[in-house]
């Protein structure tokens, strides 16, 4: 598989606060990369870093071969970057389909280009709350929300942060199957949360971060009692 | 939109249409002179309110681009004693273009900063335009001049009268249905939800600052088009609506009739006019200015109701 983004020796943080030290780690096309470790170790920070939204110091990030670091947020997003933020941070001023809508021409016209209509059938919840303000929305329904704005701008990679963060175990399982669809159409993926097992029976590699720096890669198999204890238990 | 905010508005809407012949029947000139003020003074409220209230950027210098449509009729009006440049065909759309650009170009540079630092550049960036038009000595300077010829359709004068009246509501129902379009469009989506969240605009690939000079050039388009009714309304050029007082009392309308509403402008634009007539009259046998009543009135609302009259007559939402 094409490496579609890679990441070469990312140091980031915040003024003389240095998160991440050194991270470099590929996602191909069609894969899911699942990225864990402990609170504090820069999984949000990377993804920040990712998006231009972190302060970078040192290091490359090539998304389809193109150097994308020192470029504004927007045109990130555009080169197809999509994003599912930790926190849901859906419009809460603007309705469901509004929400679905502003983000929709963000990268033109394409063919097999997401509309609202194809949201709704990935995700039926929100097809009832077409017309309900984002802040009237639970908080799976807001997730869903996120996830499907992110869809929206036809992203080559989408990132979800902490998506099933604070949500039943119901609500939490529509969204693994949501996802193990995407993957099933060849969505490349980078995901960050805390459920083990699941991310180990979606992801196809993962990526472990320790101290902003890669503690372990590989496949879900390789993921031993050993190396959770060592790098993901409190 | 609530049920209250399109009674109060449909209500509004009658009044107004019916002080038409109310003004010719009962031989009330006054009537028609009083709601024209209101309906101008709504149409340059509604474009404020694309800028302050759907995208939340605190503009404070709007009152130049409603003075730049004046002087647009004004100087052609001059500078043409047959009339020549009179037509009101050339002079709306050469108003609106100028004092869209001129928004375009200050929202360009005011975008560059946020909250006060904005709010102070456009400020400052209308009050350069005050005193650019005072230093116009050709066209009046500080004192201002007549407008010897106002702005016509062919034979259709806009001078103040029955047919200048019918005009300006018209021209501000096509004002508020282009706001509703336009706010109900994905522009429209773009700017109010960067209002709430312009970060996570950004980083859904949303270049929100073009968007936003986008608003502010028809924003200033809507007041320059305002300001060309001004100038027939008054007959006179006069660099006041200029000033900043007139960009304040601008965003008072708005806040007050409920920022980021469809009806908002007009509600606030209503709820201005009327309370400076009633309360003028009110209080002169004391020879107090009503804004002495109107300051704490507008105090109690910011503090009560900050949805303004739309936020008092329903839960606040868009529209």
């Amino acid at each position: 598989m094409r490496p579609l983004l890679r990441l070469e020796g990312v140091e980031a943080g915040y003024g003389a606060a240095r998160v991440l030290n050194g991270v470099s780690f590929d996602v191909s096309a069609g894969e899911v990369v699942a990225l864990m470790g402990r609170n504090g170790m820069g999984k949000t920070t990377l993804v920040r870093s990712i998006l231009g939204l972190a302060p970078w110091v040192r290091g490359r990030l090539l998304f389809e071969g193109r150097e994308l670091r020192g470029q504004a947020t927007h045109r990130i997003a555009r080169a197809g970057i999509g994003l599912v933020p930790e926190g849901r941070q859906v419009f809460s001023n603007l309705t469901v389909r509004e929400n679905l809508t502003a983000t929709a021409l963000v990268r033109g016209r394409m063919e097999g280009a997401w509309t609202v209509d194809r949201v709704i059938t990935m995700l039926p919840q929100l097809g009832n709350r077409l017309g309900a303000m984002g802040n009237t929305l639970s908080g799976g329904e807001q997730q869903m929300l996120a996830i499907g704005r992110a869809l929206m701008t036809n992203p080559t990679l989408l990132i979800l942060d902490e998506a099933t963060e604070g949500l039943s175990p119901v609500l939490r399982q529509e969204i693994w199957d949501c996802l193990a669809t995407l993957q099933r159409q060849g969505q490349a993926i980078l995901l960050i949360d805390k459920h083990v097992a699941a991310m180990r029976r979606l992801a196809d590699r993962i990526v472990i971060l320790e101290k902003g720096r890669v503690a372990w890669r590989g496949v879900g198999e390789g993921l031993t009692d050993d190396v959770l204890q060592r790098t993901l238990t409190v | 939109m609530n049920r209250g905010v399109l009674l109060l508005a449909a209500a509004l809407f009658v009044l107004m249409v019916a002080a038409a012949p109310a003004a010719l029947l009962l031989g009330m000139p006054y009537l028609l002179s009083l709601f024209q003020k209101l309906a101008i003074l709504a149409i340059a409220a509604a474009g404020l309110n694309l800028v302050l209230g759907y995208a939340g950027l605190p503009a404070f210098g709007h009152g130049a681009f409603v003075g730049i449509g004046s002087y647009t009729v004004g100087i052609l009006a001059a500078e043409a004693a047959d009339g020549a440049l009179a037509s009101a065909w050339l002079q709306f759309p050469l108003a609106a273009l100028v004092a869209g650009l001129a928004a375009a170009l200050i929202g360009a540079i005011s975008l560059r900063t946020r909250g006060v630092a904005f709010l102070m550049i456009t400020l400052a960036f209308g009050q350069m335009l005050y005193f650019g038009a005072v230093a116009l000595e050709r066209y009046g300077g500080d004192d201002g001049m007549i407008i010897v010829r106002a702005s016509a359709f062919g034979d259709f004068t806009l001078a103040r009268g029955f047919g200048s009246y019918v005009f300006t509501l018209a021209v501000l129902a096509v004002v508020l249905l282009l706001m509703y379009r336009v706010t109900r469009s994905p522009f429209g989506f773009v700017l109010r939800g960067a209002a709430a969240n312009e970060r996570r605009m950004l980083a859904v690939g949303v270049a929100v600052p073009s968007y936003r000079v986008g608003a502010f050039a028809l924003s200033g388009a809507i007041c320059g088009v305002a300001g060309v009714l001004w100038a027939n309304y008054t007959a006179f050029l006069s660099p006041a609506p200029l000033a900043w007082t007139w960009s304040v009392q601008l965003a008072v309308m708005v806040l007050l009739g409920g920022a980021g509403t469809l009806f908002g402008p007009l509600f606030g634009a209503a709820a201005f006019v009327l309370l400076e007539e009633v309360l003028t009259g009110a209080l002169q046998p004391w020879r107090l200015d009503w804004h002495i009543v109107f300051g704490p009135l507008l105090l109690l609302v910011v503090l009560a109701a900050p949805g303004g009259i739309a936020g008092l007559l329903g839960r606040p939402q868009h529209g």
